[in-house]
């Protein structure tokens, strides 16, 4: 069986795994109103946030997963902390993803999986730590995390077997360690500029 | 790609039948091995897109994409080429040349991946093509009908469509927030520039947008929002639609019966 | 028809309540305004009638309120939406889709109303508020008035009986007024009971059957806090000379349409100028080429002594602020946000003065998002005049203040063109014109008049 479309199957069972730890928790996730349309504001800001990193230098694929990542992460991750609940990651990353094929990129189903791995595995990874960002140290391991997972499973599966091209092992090893980088300071990068607007919103006319 | 304004035999297809090409589409990409199916599938979605007569300057932004990605590709591949035979063009590192050599097991770039390099590429020339087909030829909101009437939850479309009719709004905004910055002395030029634009400009947009994320609940609220809701946009399969899916079925199949199956 | 029986309410943690045995009787078919300063309840009273208190607002209640027979904290949001409709301030918060049939029957579809009749009260509403023609634009492109129009529309269509307007043309310029207007009557001529909240409310006193003032959260009968007009002070010890001069000036986008038509005008060092027009006249752009923000495509012009300056070069000498004082407040604390401009352009800030000078220093240490709106402007204005720029250019700094607060930034506006320089802000506000010295009147492009008052 072609290797890709087992880990689609893989996916979709750590989205299972995900839900019936949720259940067992009783922490089905259920959002008022404004938590959804801050969630969509945020899958927009997320658009803007990578925008001017699509263009000019950072067209060159070898460094462009560092510098992609770093807003990217950022923003995603303030999104977090503003709306600390599981299922916040995945309709941002997957809102975010829907957003960016429906107006620009083009729709393609073969995305559809890579976002939900990379929103599973956060989720994941937030209800083991039972923390949704609270300290920075959570953060950094999240970032750390998201590179890894996101990188490695480009190159391991998604390039081999959808696009049929093969990197060296070494590559791979470059690329995921910038896409970790990239994460981890990105994760930061949010932490530090999610303070002012926390404590903005908490006593502000908001 | 953006929508184009037409009204062409794509564009008059139910939003739900381009989605399902697109997995017809991908499956093909992901399963086709032969360098004629390959091209058969890259000349039928290029075909698709000539068809919509996109403007001048989509095509050249394509045609900008697909060379950057096939230079690329042909260089990768021609790196990383693993099978034999294979034959050497450039050597850059020999396998015994101290540590660098021995971790990578030599860097050199073979003929063979260059030319697979190029086969693949039309893999990605067909997915880029396709996607854009799919959007230019679908308006937003109903693609999103499309999506949901394919089993993509309430919730998520709620929340993309939102996204979607608040991005030009909070794109004009970060452009004024970040020209009140310059006017107030901050400096923006270059890669540090740009870092410190990225970190003034978060706070008061972010901000602000919690502080419209309030109004347009209440907004929401007011009109009865619960998250479900009768659609006037009806999706109707038409004969239309059963005629494209099963030709493009049909084609499917023959093309994946051509090379010996699916493997 | 709405019933108020002695009703209070409290919101959660707050000492006072916002509404304080409240007693009133609003018949069906009437139209009451309802003004008051900021914070003397106004919205609060309308969230009481719509039923977003208590289903959104928690708080404490005292007394009753019933519409129409019913009384909205027992009967769902989606009940109550069908008989009382909200129109808000920002119609840009209150568009949900990306075309304009698409956001009328957002409402309806909301109300798990069958399709065919979706589409018929659809139909109807976009023909009631004049937006047949308008019904596949893109939402997006449609000017302040529309947009508002369209907030209407999509509440017109969910049926209800009672409309409550929450300062729904404070954003607004005249044409946007006017055609509010229009819509009022179109509504009253159906019968519809309307409840209106705003500031500026002379243009649609004709109309009202009865007005409320709210001081405090108390019904009053006499408020005298209201109608002082300001009058123009004059500026006296000024230093001379020119500071912007533009000859035969010419701008638009494209080659095509002109946005400003050969524009001549001389503004004097000191002087106070008001920039008058409706939406589309051109004064935004006339402002951004005030500022050198834009640079014409034709014509001579001259900023400071300096022609065809860059924007580089005008940064520590002229302060230009926009509409939305929350994009333009970046720090951490108010004292940061009034040292951040001096300190980027190397000038020393002298924080104490201006915090002084805007009445700000008690709150020196806290985060510009936690004053108020008013505050907040007066804020982002201060924090521009630090930088001690030569010229203030401010557009439309009246947005969404109320009196009170426009007194306070006038009187900051006209101390510094005393002691410094040049003030030019737009306006499409009569009263906040009528404090400028000189007055230009824009339309389509043109200046049509330049009065200096006496």
């Amino acid at each position: 069986m072609n290797p890709y479309i087992g880990s689609v199957i893989f996916i979709v069972i750590l989205g299972g795994i995900v839900f019936h730890l949720l259940r067992t928790r009783k922490a089905i996730p259920s959002f008022s109103i404004q938590e959804l349309v801050i969630i969509a504001l945020f899958c927009s800001l997320l658009y803007i946030a990578i925008l001017p990193f699509k263009f000019g230098l950072s067209r060159i694929p070898i460094i462009q997963s560092f510098f992609f990542s770093i807003p990217y992460t950022a923003m995603l991750f303030i999104g977090i902390r503003l709306i600390p609940r599981a299922g916040t990651a995945t309709l941002i990353i997957c809102g975010h993803s829907l957003l960016s094929q429906t107006i620009s990129s083009g729709v393609n189903p073969l995305w559809w999986p890579y976002s939900l791995m990379a929103s599973f595995v956060l989720e994941l990874y937030f209800l083991v730590t039972k923390s949704y960002l609270e300290t920075t140290r959570n953060a950094l391991g999240a970032g750390f995390l998201r590179g890894l997972t996101v990188y490695l499973y480009f190159y391991c599966f998604s390039a081999p077997f959808i696009w049929h091209q093969f990197y060296a092992p070494w590559y791979i090893a470059i690329q995921t360690a910038q896409g970790i980088g990239g994460s981890m300071i990105g994760a930061s990068l949010g932490m530090y500029l999610s303070k002012p607007i926390i404590s903005a919103s908490r006593y502000g006319g908001i | 790609m953006k929508y184009l304004d037409k009204e062409t035999f794509l564009h008059r297809l139910d939003p739900r039948s381009k989605i399902i090409l697109g997995f017809m589409g991908a499956i093909l990409i992901v399963v086709l091995r032969a360098p004629i199916a390959l091209s058969l599938l890259f000349l039928t979605v290029l075909a698709a897109f000539g068809y919509l007569r996109p403007a001048r300057r989509t095509v050249w932004t394509m045609i900008i994409l697909m060379a950057t990605a096939l230079c690329f590709t042909m260089i990768s591949q021609g790196f990383f080429y693993a099978l034999e035979p294979r034959t050497t063009i450039l050597t850059i590192l020999t396998p015994d040349s101290g540590m660098l050599g021995s971790i990578t097991g030599g860097i050199a770039l073979y003929q063979e991946g260059i030319i697979y390099g190029a086969l693949q590429s039309l893999r990605l020339f067909s997915a880029m093509l396709l996607s854009g087909v799919i959007v230019m030829s679908t308006y937003p909101s109903d693609l999103l009908l499309g999506m949901g009437g394919l089993g993509v939850p309430e919730r998520i479309g709620f929340v993309v469509t939102v996204s979607i009719r608040f991005l030009p709004t909070l794109m004009d905004e970060a452009g004024r927030i970040l020209l009140a910055q310059k006017l107030r002395g901050l400096d923006v030029k270059g890669v540090r520039g740009g870092f410190r634009a990225f970190r003034y400009l978060l706070p008061p947009l972010i901000i602000d947008s919690l502080r419209n994320a309030r109004r347009i609940a209440l907004a929401a609220e007011v009109r009865a929002f619960t998250g479900k809701r009768t659609k006037v946009r009806e999706l109707r399969f038409s004969l239309r639609d059963w005629a494209v899916l099963g030709f493009s079925a049909v084609g499917m199949i023959i093309l994946i019966l051509y090379q010996g199956g699916l493997s | 028809m709405i019933d108020i029986d002695s009703f209070s309410f409290t919101y959660p943690g707050m000492d006072t309540p916002a509404l304080h045995d409240i007693s009133l009787r609003i018949e069906s078919g009437e139209a009451v305004l309802v003004r008051g300063a900021s914070g003397s309840g106004k919205s609060t009273f309308l969230y009481c009638l719509n039923g977003l208190i208590p289903h959104v607002f928690a708080g404490v209640s005292l007394g009753s309120v019933r519409l129409n027979g019913f009384a909205p904290p027992e009967v769902p949001l989606r009940e109550i939406a069908r008989t009382v409709g909200t129109v808000f301030q920002n119609p840009e918060s209150q568009i949900f889709m990306m075309r304009v049939e698409d956001d009328v029957a957002f409402g309806c579809e909301n109300l798990l109303l069958p399709r065919e009749e979706v589409i018929c009260r659809r139909d109807e509403a976009l023909r009631s508020m004049d937006l047949w023609d308008l019904r596949r634009r893109e939402t997006f492109k449609l000017s302040g008035g529309q947009k508002q129009r369209l907030a209407i529309s999509s509440v017109y269509a969910m049926g209800p009986q009672i409309f409550l307007f929450d300062e729904p043309t404070t954003d607004l310029d005249g044409k946007g007024r006017q055609e509010f207007t229009k819509i009022i009557r179109n509504l009253k001529d159906k019968g519809k009971t309307i409840v209106l909240v705003e500031h500026q409310y002379e243009d649609y006193l004709p109309l009202m059957d009865r007005i409320i003032t709210l001081e405090n959260g108390r019904i009053v009968n006499n408020s005298t806090a209201m109608s002082s007009p300001m009058t123009a002070k004059k500026t006296t010890a000024a230093p001379a000379g020119t500071a912007i001069s533009l000859k035969e000036i010419c701008f638009g986008y494209d080659r095509e349409k002109n946005i400003l038509d050969n524009i001549d005008v001389t503004i004097q060092r000191g002087e106070v100028v008001a920039l008058k027009g409706n939406n589309g006249s051109g004064k935004t752009t006339l402002l951004k080429i005030f500022g050198g923000l834009l640079r014409p495509f034709q014509g001579e012009i001259t900023i400071l002594g300096v022609p065809r300056p860059t924007l580089e070069s005008l940064v520590s000498h002229v302060g230009f602020l926009f509409q939305n004082p929350d994009e333009q407040l970046f720090a951490q604390t108010v004292a940061e946000e009034v040292a951040f401009g001096p300190s980027r352009i190397g000038k020393k800030a002298e924080v104490e003065r201006y915090l002084d000078i805007a009445g700000l220093k008690a709150h020196s240490r806290l985060h510009p998002q936690t004053l108020s709106r008013g505050q907040r402007q007066i804020l982002a204005v201060v924090s521009i005049m630090a930088m001690e720029p030569e010229i203030l250019i401010l557009d439309e700094p009246t947005t969404g203040l109320d009196r009170r607060s426009w007194h306070e930034l006038f009187s900051l506006l006209y101390d510094y063109a005393n002691g410094r320089g040049t003030v030019i802000f737009s306006t499409h506000n009569e009263h906040a014109a009528s404090a400028a010295g000189r007055r230009i009147t824009l339309d389509n492009g043109r200046i049509i008049s330049d009065e200096v008052s006496g």
